[in-house]
């Protein structure tokens, strides 16, 4: 604090020019100047001053200590070399190595107790980065010996797990995948974690160490570990992917790192602490969204997974939902057999499955899933009428996925085909009169035998129901969904529909589709006339005459201005 | 029949009387009249029969594939096809006349060839000259005659008695032309057999050029001689007749000269007088009564009955092309019908071309106010603004909200009216697109102005609003285009601001967009430009808004009573509006099962009493206002015109369709609930009768969607070809096809035997060519033989002499 920036840089300069051991004091004098705490004061704009000192402290500090690395002063003396060289250089060298330590200690105390976010605590991470490489030159055992600072790497690794940014929430976690959103972190992965082999290598294995120690905390009350983890890992870069291209971020590493069979082992162990621990609803999501691209590829047995996408699918709603696809790819890749699965992928069939956006993945999962030609033939026109049902209240976007959908199905499954055509209740001028009888009696003793509340898709009755929803759909109010709908009252003929055509279409869409339209035929006006829009508001109406009122054509009558 | 050729020859001539004695005496009479018989053209087919018969290959034989069964099959198993000898023989004559003709005019610059008849004919005399000449141009024309039995044809002007006219038609016995008669009995009675060669001698007297050919002439020459004779008679008197005619005509003309060569009386032209004011004042009387419109019956004033069915008329009219919009039967420009099918071609999977020109639309009529506005209008000419004239046509809405910071509110319409009847499109040019941006700008000002807090003085605001919106209503009728696109704009405009604030982008003013729309434009129409964007908007807002405050029901309550109003002719269903009762019934009426929806508080209290006349009109303003969402007195209204608009959607649309129990059962369950929550909602309990009244009424059996038409099997039996023949080529289906290989078939027919004829040509002409070299050897030859000759016998003469001389000298010596 009472350092000006010239003394600094002085004081700076006589150590790295000169290796003068009476200069040395200096590094002592530096580092006290430097706060181990974050200064209470901190302030986002006005502290521009102190926060350059600070850097400055830091990146001058930083070249002292490189220096001090080139001399050789801070490497570990081997006992040979301690027997050779004496106790006061002993003594000389682990001071300096002392001073380093805690060099090292207050740059992990800038991330990990800075609140706010600075280009301080980015710099420092990037210092501490340097020196990491520094240390895996200078502290082989012997010159280019492969070696990589792993206890240098955990302390940054616990220190960004226990940086927190104050403030706005958003600044933490991002609200919409629950993922982490510290800027320390996302630094670290987009600068150090993503292209470097040997990062990777040495977090998994530190992270996995660390939280068996007790550094890391899964089980924290808001799941902010995990929201990290996720952030961290939630990318295509790994080293066992397959197209991804990775250096090395020290000059010799071990040759551990190569091992992308050990660093699965590792991911995976990662995941399954994480997963086992506090997770939010958002970042649930998140995971489950990825789960079969970003997750399971990275697992010696996926089966582990097993029990979480259980448990999840098991939850119902939009998490069953997201579950399905992580399940999808364990029953075709891992054998897992599910029991009940069929009646639980029906009782997933909800009002809300038509509004949420979710759907055109699960309408793809379930094209797969029902498109077994040896599914019995109740279980599919139960699928069949549920959907059906549910279009009835269903936005356009989802009801143009629905009618092909059930159009398929029904090709796939002629048999379902009475629900649409039922041939015992057609009536025929040619039938005699006993027959004709016998028909009315038929039509009138009918009663739709669908119990929508059935959960056991084979026991629901949709069999002897028939579809009206489609039918009613074809007096839809958009044009190009009520002549899609229409397909069912026409012949057969194609063969099948593209689903894929069909899946990603939502208002926005439909809009913008009414909106490219140009005007070729001018639209047609109303010849019809309002007297009025509204009706008058009772404070007018007194003034008009009753009868007056009465006789207007009023467009809405139940609103007033 | 033996003997030699020769011997068969002779006694075969013989057999048909070719031979012998021509006159034997004894039977004279017989003779003659056989010998009349014979014509020569039998006697020369009964000789070249002869010939044929003799000649055994004159004659192309092919086998006879016809007649097989007859009896003489020996003789007729061999049908003639042609004379090979014969058609070389014709060939090499056409050669050699067109070789000839060509050596002709070879060396010879021009190709004028005299065809003319008897030109160089030395022993006809001039008149006989032309005769010919005429008749042979009359027997050309003959020949080109269309119709021999043409009546009208006829060009007999003078009704001539003679037969002779219709030329060519004559009538015969035996072949023989009646018209000859005569003749015939005065060769029959005295004449002794043989008949004077020429015919004219007996008529003409002189000219008897007897020196040319004395052949004998056929009977068709002679007839057609005789005709020709006739008709140039008749030819001389027409040209008699007319000569005199033409004489008569030049008369006629001359006469007038003639007359007025008599008449010795000249009129004098009159100098130009000045016209006296009694004259001019009668011309221009006389003008503006001939200017003047006659009186005419003016058009009668139509009764009341008459001017209302002319209305219903034109309604009926307008309806009738309604209900073809809302059933799809699109008419566009190209006047072909489009059905619904076409709406959608390739809609799911790609985007639409466009690419058709913009229809114009154009009437530079003017816009006519009712008659009140005008009223209005005049009587307000005396307040303040009627300098208004001033007033420059916005073309933004900023524009035109800087003039009206002027006014009052309640001027407004006014104001703007004057606009609009100052950039009338007849006064100037450009007012047209000024009046169309205005027509948006309006549009545009009644959003803005809605959109304000307007509560505290809404009874001024009503009539202000309600006058524009007429106005609005009137510019659209003229200002359709610019009013459609301010209309899609504004779409596009509440989508993307719903799209990223949700129910805060909205506004009032969009509210009542979408009711103005539905009164201006044509919302049956199964797909309208504008109507289809703003019910799938309206339907987005209804189906994405979350209902956690009483005013966010309220604007879905207002939505679907507008939807309502846009589907209420043509009934359409709309999902979203089941999804908006279901949801804002259970929540208000507090029976959601959803325990999820932060909503429950919305609920109306428990103990809420209904009254009968409880309001179930919502007031717009109320729907964007920040009030408490706990205000009981709105809720209610909410709930009750909530059930007022899905009785509407009940009664006019659900209940035609046939899934109307499976779309109403979420509602049933919810009123049966709330029935019993709340025992004074009448309307509830009301409205669940109804579903459970109609519900019976609806026939609800299994649906028979694929009830078509059984679908003919297309028969592919073979088809059958009658005398096939595998060796024709031409059993080709393709039509196109076997036409080009007929073609060049036949080309490739025509090209052969025109090779063929040109080869025949050179040879002919290299004979020919040969046959002169060695002519003109010959002479040559003969020709020095001839000199040789002559001088050798000269010599032998001279030599003789000399020496007979000099025997003469040495006898002498």
């Amino acid at each position: 604090m009472s350092l000006s920036i010239d003394e600094v840089k002085a004081l700076a300069k006589k150590v790295t020019t000169s290796s003068e051991r009476a200069h040395y004091n200096g590094i002592v004098k530096l580092l006290a100047e430097f706060p181990a705490q974050p200064l209470p004061d901190v302030d986002e704009h006005g502290d521009s001053d102190r926060e350059q000192h600070l850097r400055f402290l830091a990146v001058a500090l930083f070249q002292v200590f490189k220096k001090l690395f080139a001399r050789g002063e801070l490497a570990p003396l081997s006992a040979k070399k301690q027997q050779a060289a004496g106790p006061a250089v002993v003594k000389f060298n682990q001071w300096c190595r002392k001073l380093y330590a805690s060099f090292k200690t207050k740059l992990l105390a800038v991330l990990a107790l800075y609140t706010q976010e600075t280009s301080l605590a980015l710099d420092c991470l990037d210092l501490y980065m340097q020196l990491l490489e520094q240390e895996s030159v200078h502290f082989a055992s012997r010159k280019d010996a492969p070696f990589f600072p792993n206890k240098t790497l955990a302390a940054l690794i616990a220190a960004l797990w226990q940086s927190r940014m104050d403030g706005d929430a958003s600044q933490e976690v991002d609200q919409a995948s629950g993922e982490s959103a510290n800027f320390l972190l996302l630094e670290f992965r987009d600068k150090y974690y993503k292209p470097f082999v040997d990062v990777q290598y040495y977090t998994q294995a530190e992270l996995a160490e660390l939280v068996v120690a007790g550094t890391v905390r899964t089980d924290d009350a808001d799941g902010i570990a995990a929201a990290k983890w996720v952030a961290l890992t939630n990318h295509d870069n790994h080293i066992d992917s397959p197209d991804a291209e990775l250096e090395v971020f020290v000059s010799n590493p071990p040759q551990a790192i190569e091992n992308e069979s050990k660093f699965k082992g590792l991911l995976e162990r990662n995941w399954c602490t994480f997963l086992n621990g506090t997770i939010s609803p958002q970042l649930y999501k998140t995971i489950l969204t990825v789960l079969h691209k970003r997750i399971i590829p990275h697992f010696h047995t996926p089966t582990k997974l097993m029990d979480f996408l259980t448990d999840s699918y098991n939850q119902g709603g939009i998490v069953a939902i997201l579950a399905l696809n992580g399940l999808f790819e364990l029953m075709v890749k891992n054998n897992l057999e599910y029991p009940n699965f069929y009646p639980k992928l029906y009782q997933l069939i909800t009002p809300e499955l038509m509004h949420v956006k979710y759907r055109p993945r699960f309408f793809r999962l379930m094209d797969i899933f029902l498109a077994s030609t040896h599914l019995s033939v109740h279980l599919v026109a139960s699928f069949i009428k549920r959907l059906a049902r549910l279009s009835l209240s269903a936005p356009p976007s989802a009801i143009v996925i629905v009618i092909p959908f059930i159009y398929n199905m029904l090709k796939k499954h002629p048999n379902c085909m009475i629900m649409i055509h039922n041939p015992k209740y057609i009536s025929d001028p040619f039938q005699t009169p006993e027959q004709q009888a016998q028909l009315k009696a038929a039509r009138a003793s009918y009663a739709d035998p669908f119990n929508m509340d059935e959960a056991d898709p084979e026991n629901t009755g949709a069999f002897g129901s028939s579809l009206w929803e489609m039918d009613s759909l074809m007096q839809h109010y958009h044009p190009n969904v009520a002549s899609l709908a229409k397909v069912f009252s026409q012949p057969f003929k194609k063969m099948s529909y593209n689903m894929e055509d069909f899946l990603d279409w939502g208002y926005d869409s439909l809009l913008a589709a009414e909106a490219s339209r140009r005007l070729k035929v001018l639209p047609v006006l109303e010849y019809e006339t309002f007297d009025q829009v509204v009706a008058d508001t009772p404070e007018n109406k007194t003034s008009d005459d009753s009868e007056d009122a009465a006789g207007r054509a009023v467009y809405l009558p139940n609103i007033t201005w | 029949m033996a003997g030699s050729q020769l011997k068969k020859l002779k006694a075969t001539l013989k057999e048909h009387g070719l031979t012998g004695q021509a006159n034997v005496k004894k039977n004279l009479k017989n003779t003659k009249r056989k010998a009349r018989d014979y014509d020569r053209e039998e006697k020369n087919k009964v000789i070249s029969k002869i010939r044929e018969q003799f000649n055994p290959f004159e004659v192309k034989t092919a086998k006879n594939k016809r007649d097989i069964d007859t009896r003489a099959s020996a003789s007729k198993d061999r049908v003639a096809v042609g004379k090979p000898g014969i058609s070389k023989q014709i060939g090499e004559q056409q050669r050699l006349q067109a070789y000839e003709a060509r050596k002709l005019l070879k060396n010879r610059r021009g190709g004028v060839v005299d065809r003319r008849f008897g030109e160089r004919d030395k022993n006809m005399t001039e008149e006989e000259k032309m005769l010919e000449r005429f008749t042979r141009e009359r027997q050309s024309q003959s020949k080109n005659k269309k119709s021999l039995y043409n009546l009208e044809d006829d060009e007999d002007v003078y009704g001539d008695d003679n037969g002779a006219d219709n030329f060519g038609m004559t009538l015969t016995h035996g072949g023989v032309a009646l018209a000859a008669d005569d003749e015939f009995d005065d060769a029959a009675d005295g004449f002794s057999g043989k008949r004077s060669a020429t015919y004219g001698d007996d008529e003409d007297g002189s000219a008897l050029g007897n020196s040319g050919p004395a052949r004998k002439k056929t009977k068709a020459e002679v007839m057609k001689e005789v005709i020709a004779k006739s008709k140039f008679y008749k030819q001389e008197r027409q040209k008699t007749q007319a000569a005199l005619e033409d004489k008569i005509d030049d008369l006629d003309e001359d006469f007038d000269d003639i007359m007025s060569a008599l008449m010795p009386t000249q009129t004098k032209p009159k100098a130009i007088q000045p016209k006296s004011d009694v004259d001019i004042s009668y011309d221009t009387k006389f003008r503006e009564l001939n200017a003047d419109q006659r009186a005419v019956p003016a058009d009668r004033t139509k009764t009341e009955e008459e001017l209302k069915k002319e209305a219903d008329e034109k309604k009926q009219k307008l309806e009738q092309q309604r209900l073809d919009r809302m059933k799809g039967m699109v008419e566009d420009e190209e006047g072909e019908e489009r059905g619904v099918e076409d709406l959608d071609d390739g809609f799911w999977s790609g985007n639409d071309e466009e690419d058709e020109e913009e229809r114009m639309a154009d009437s530079d009529d003017d816009i006519k106010f009712d008659q009140d506005d005008e009223g209005a209008d005049s009587d307000s000419g005396r307040r303040p603004f009627a300098k208004i004239a001033a007033i420059p046509c916005p073309a933004t809405h900023d524009e035109l909200l800087s003039i009206l910071e002027k006014y009052s509110l309640g001027d407004h319409p006014k104001v703007i009216r004057k606009i609009v009847k100052t950039y009338q499109p007849k006064l100037a040019e450009g007012n047209k697109e000024k009046l169309g941006k205005l027509t948006a700008i309006v549009l545009r000002h009644i959003m803005f102005i809605t959109s304000q807090d307007y509560e505290s003085f809404i009874g001024d605001f009503e009539p202000v609003i309600n006058a524009l919106i007429s106005l609005l209503k009137t510019l659209s009728e003229k200002y359709n285009r610019d009013l459609s696109e301010e209309c899609r704009t504004i779409i596009t405009e509440i989508q993307d601001r719903f799209r990223k604030h949700h129910y805060a982008g909205l506004q009032l003013g969009d509210v009542v967009f979408f009711i103005i729309v539905g009164t201006i434009f044509s919302t049956s129409d199964l797909y309208h430009l504008v109507a289809t964007p703003s019910i799938l908007l309206m339907a987005e807002i209804l189906e994405q808004l979350r209902y956690n405050t009483t005013q966010k029901i309220a604007l879905g309550a207002v939505l679907a009573q507008i939807c309502l109003k846009y589907q209420r002719l043509s009934k359409r269903y709309i999902p979203e509006m089941l999804y908006f009762f279901e949801k804002a019934l259970s929540i208000l009426l507090g029976s959601s099962s959803d325990k999820a929806t932060d909503a429950n508080d919305l609920a109306l209290a428990k103990n809420t009493k209904f009254e009968k006349d409880d309001s179930a009109v919502l007031k717009l303003h109320q729907l964007f206002n920040k009030r408490d969402s706990k205000d009981e007195e709105f809720k209610k209204t909410v709930t009750l015109n909530i059930l007022t608009s899905l009785d509407i959607a009940i009664s006019s649309t659900w209940k035609d369709l046939s899934a109307f129990p499976e779309i109403s059962s979420p509602i049933e369950i919810i009123l049966l609930e709330s029935t019993k929550q709340f025992p004074t909602l009448s309307r509830a309990t009301e409205l669940y009768d109804k579903i459970a009244r109609l519900s019976k009424f609806i026939d609800h059996t299994p649906l028979s969607l694929q009830n078509h038409k059984p679908l003919a099997i297309p028969s592919h039996a073979p088809k059958f070809e009658e005398n096939f023949n595998p060796d024709k080529k031409s059993y080709d289906p393709d039509v196109t096809r076997n036409e080009i290989n007929k073609m060049k078939a036949q080309i490739k027919k025509e090209r052969k035997f025109t090779m063929k004829e040109l080869r025949k040509d050179t040879r002919f002409e290299a004979r020919q060519r040969i046959d002169e070299k060695k002519k003109e050897a010959a002479e040559y030859h003969s020709k020095m033989a001839h000199i040789y000759n002559t001088i050798s016998t000269e010599e032998g003469a001279e030599k003789n002499k000399y020496e007979r001389e000099k025997k003469l000298r040495s006898s002498k010596k």
